[in-house]
């Protein structure tokens, strides 16, 4: 079984201008010990889909229909006391800044440990010796225990972050852009501590728009435009033999620096959700669209033994991808 | 002659001193943001100045630009030093050198409509009557692909997207047919699918005015894909510059190789590979920069000289400089 299951997710927001469908029908499981990454730009509906995971789509969203399963277990309907006790304890998250999560008043080694402490798993003095010792796991040296966010730099708060996240040793990690404030080489250590994280069994979910990081580090990558998965597969299989042209074009577009300089952006904007085109989301901008694919949703297909495209023409349209 | 030569180029910001500073008269200390910086750029030319935040890249375009007062050193603009001139002199030369921001919200004025934001600097600068000034912004709308140009002109930049105002913003700065630009992470804050768009424009604009460029980014895939040369910033020192592809190839600094290192790449997926090189911490406090090379305490090279004494730029390779006691290339 697997982890976790979501099944035909739908998360609306009910704007005074109207609904705006953030993610529509996605399906998706996280495997035991996997990390996988979900790819999109802004308004993909990557973080969104994040949110309703672990119960917290901020108003005016909602979950719309579908159902998430932990380990067989629906989180949808959980009542929020349960919920809470979810959060942490089976699935911990990291944000992109680090604030989102730490009190600015309040020392790291504390905050820590209360996550221990209101789970009920210690007392404050055991607590604050376990803090310490995850401090250090995740490469802040414990007599730092005392400092308060702001003596740390980014890169250290976002390390804090992730010890909070994960010291009730969650099954999973879902973590939303969690380097995308901090520089380049901090970015590589940062990811180089969640797969360590992983190596000792925790599912990572990492939310990027940097299709390479999510390359470099992940088993599977899925990817969304428009509030839809247009793609889901191994990563080889999905960079470098990419069944979507929305995934194929995406790799045309983004400066690679053992790449090609030839650079192609995607032309057109993304759309409106409030106000979604008819049949596949991605047809206005999509140089092989016939009236098929303005008229009928795309299923997800399989073109490989583990790797699915929505697209009409999946697997049909030459080798164009992977540039 | 170069274009543009910048000639050991310092700003320094004061700390704010507290009262208890102040009571017990604690001498002033400064942040050194660029601490004694030199290059030069061609007509024509593209130099990436790359490097992380905090590094002095975007104080140096704002100095060269005299956009901020240098507290050091010399900026040479086709053989007149601007750190010379009057305001009023600043104000004539403006209209060849401009600047492009990197957040496109902030850059544009948000009650003023974009075709009067265009035409503003032709008619300060008196180089267009309003008739003509309209024209050219419609032509420019137009170039930077804003159609049909005539309703953009009456729009108000809420109205458009992100990637929309940062066309605005380079034909602004393009209005005036400068001969040097600088641009300051003009992509970050665009969309991932959008950004080659923005970097074709900056390219067509290079070829047809001629145009010399100095880029600002952190981004050193972004760097390469539209400069010639690249120089490395850290901590307010440029400590390697050169050719793109050789600085990228052939890295000749510990920093800039850990730099590279540190990029994710699709087309080479380091998953299972060895890293070339490990280095320690974080970019220290630039009030209270480390001794001799500012890069020991975190270079896995260092050696005792590299605490003591500041290395100098030395030639590395053709139009390949670096500031390093032990630089990982040597010239052949």
């Amino acid at each position: 079984m697997a982890l976790l299951e979501i099944k035909e997710l739908t998360v609306n927001y009910y704007t005074l201008t109207g609904v705006v469908n953030a993610v529509d029908k996605v399906s998706l499981n996280v495997e035991k010990g996997e990390w996988i990454s979900v790819v999109g730009e802004s308004g993909s509906g990557k973080s969104t889909m994040a949110y309703a995971i672990i119960g917290l789509v901020p108003p005016p969203g909602r979950i719309a229909g579908g159902q998430i399963l932990l380990e067989g277990r629906e989180l949808t309907s959980l009542p929020p006391k349960e919920m809470r006790m979810v959060r942490g304890r089976d699935i911990g998250m990291v944000f992109q800044d680090p604030m989102t999560s730490l009190d600015p008043l309040r020392r790291i080694g504390h905050q820590v440990a209360e996550v221990l402490v209101e789970h009920g798993v210690a007392e404050w003095d055991d607590a604050l010796e376990k803090a310490k010792e995850m401090l250090r796991r995740v490469g802040i040296p414990e007599d730092r225990a005392d400092y308060y966010p702001h003596q740390l730099s980014g890169g250290q708060r976002q390390r804090v972050a992730i010890a909070i996240a994960m010291v009730l040793r969650p099954k999973l990690l879902i973590a939303d852009e969690p380097t995308t404030a901090l520089d380049v080489i901090v970015q590589d250590t940062i990811m180089d501590l969640m797969e360590e994280f992983k190596k000792e069994g925790t599912s990572i979910m990492l939310i990027t728009h940097d299709l390479a990081l999510a390359s470099e580090r992940s088993d599977r990558i899925a990817v969304m435009y428009a509030g839809r998965l247009v793609e889901l597969g191994p990563v080889d299989d999905v960079v470098e033999g990419s069944a979507h042209p929305y995934t194929q074009m995406l790799l045309r577009s983004v400066p690679d620096l053992w790449g090609p300089k030839d650079i192609k952006s995607i032309p057109g904007f993304p759309p409106d959700l409030r106000n979604p085109p008819s049949g596949c989301r991605f047809h206005p901008r999509c140089p092989y669209a016939t009236s098929k694919c303005s008229r009928e949703d795309p299923p997800m297909v399989r073109v490989g033994p583990l790797h699915y495209a929505a697209c009409h023409y999946a697997g049909k349209l030459g080798e164009e991808g992977g540039g | 002659m170069p274009l543009l030569e910048v000639r050991d180029l310092k700003k320094y910001f004061p700390v704010e001193r507290s009262l208890l500073d102040r009571l017990l008269s604690r001498e002033r200390r400064y942040v050194k943001a660029v601490d004694g910086i030199s290059f030069t750029l061609d007509k024509g030319e593209v130099l990436a100045l790359i490097g992380e935040s905090g590094c002095g890249k975007t104080t140096t375009g704002r100095v060269v630009l005299r956009l901020l007062e240098p507290t050091a050193g010399k900026v040479y603009f086709d053989g007149i030093d601007v750190t010379g001139l009057s305001d009023e002199e600043m104000r004539r030369l403006r209209r060849r050198m401009q600047m492009i921001f990197q957040d496109p919200y902030a850059s544009l004025n948000p009650k003023m409509r974009i075709g009067r934001a265009l035409e503003h600097p032709l008619l300060i600068h008196g180089l267009a009557t309003k008739k003509e000034a309209r024209e050219e912004a419609l032509r420019l709308l137009e170039r930077v692909g804003l159609t049909p140009a005539e309703e953009f002109y009456h729009r108000y930049p809420h109205q458009l997207s992100g990637g929309q105002r940062q066309r605005v913003a380079i034909a602004r700065a393009m209005i005036t047919r400068p001969d040097f630009v600088v641009a300051d992470e003009p992509v970050s804050m665009i969309d991932v699918s959008m950004r080659a768009s923005i970097l074709d424009l900056l390219q067509d604009f290079r070829r047809e005015y001629g145009l010399s460029m100095l880029f600002i980014t952190h981004d050193i895939a972004v760097g390469r894909v539209i400069a010639d040369r690249i120089a490395v910033m850290y901590l307010g020192k440029i400590v390697e510059v050169g050719p793109v592809e050789e600085v990228i190839n052939n890295p000749a600094h510990p920093y800039t190789l850990a730099l590279i290192e540190a990029v994710p790449s699709i087309k080479r997926r380091r998953r299972k590979e060895k890293k070339r090189i490990v280095v320690g911490g974080e970019v220290p406090n630039p009030i209270n920069p480390p001794s001799g090379c500012r890069f020991h305490p975190r270079c896995p090279y260092a050696t005792k000289i590299c605490s003591q004494e500041e290395p100098r730029l030395r030639r590395v390779g053709p139009n390949h400089y670096v500031s390093c006691h032990h630089p990982l290339k040597q010239e052949s």
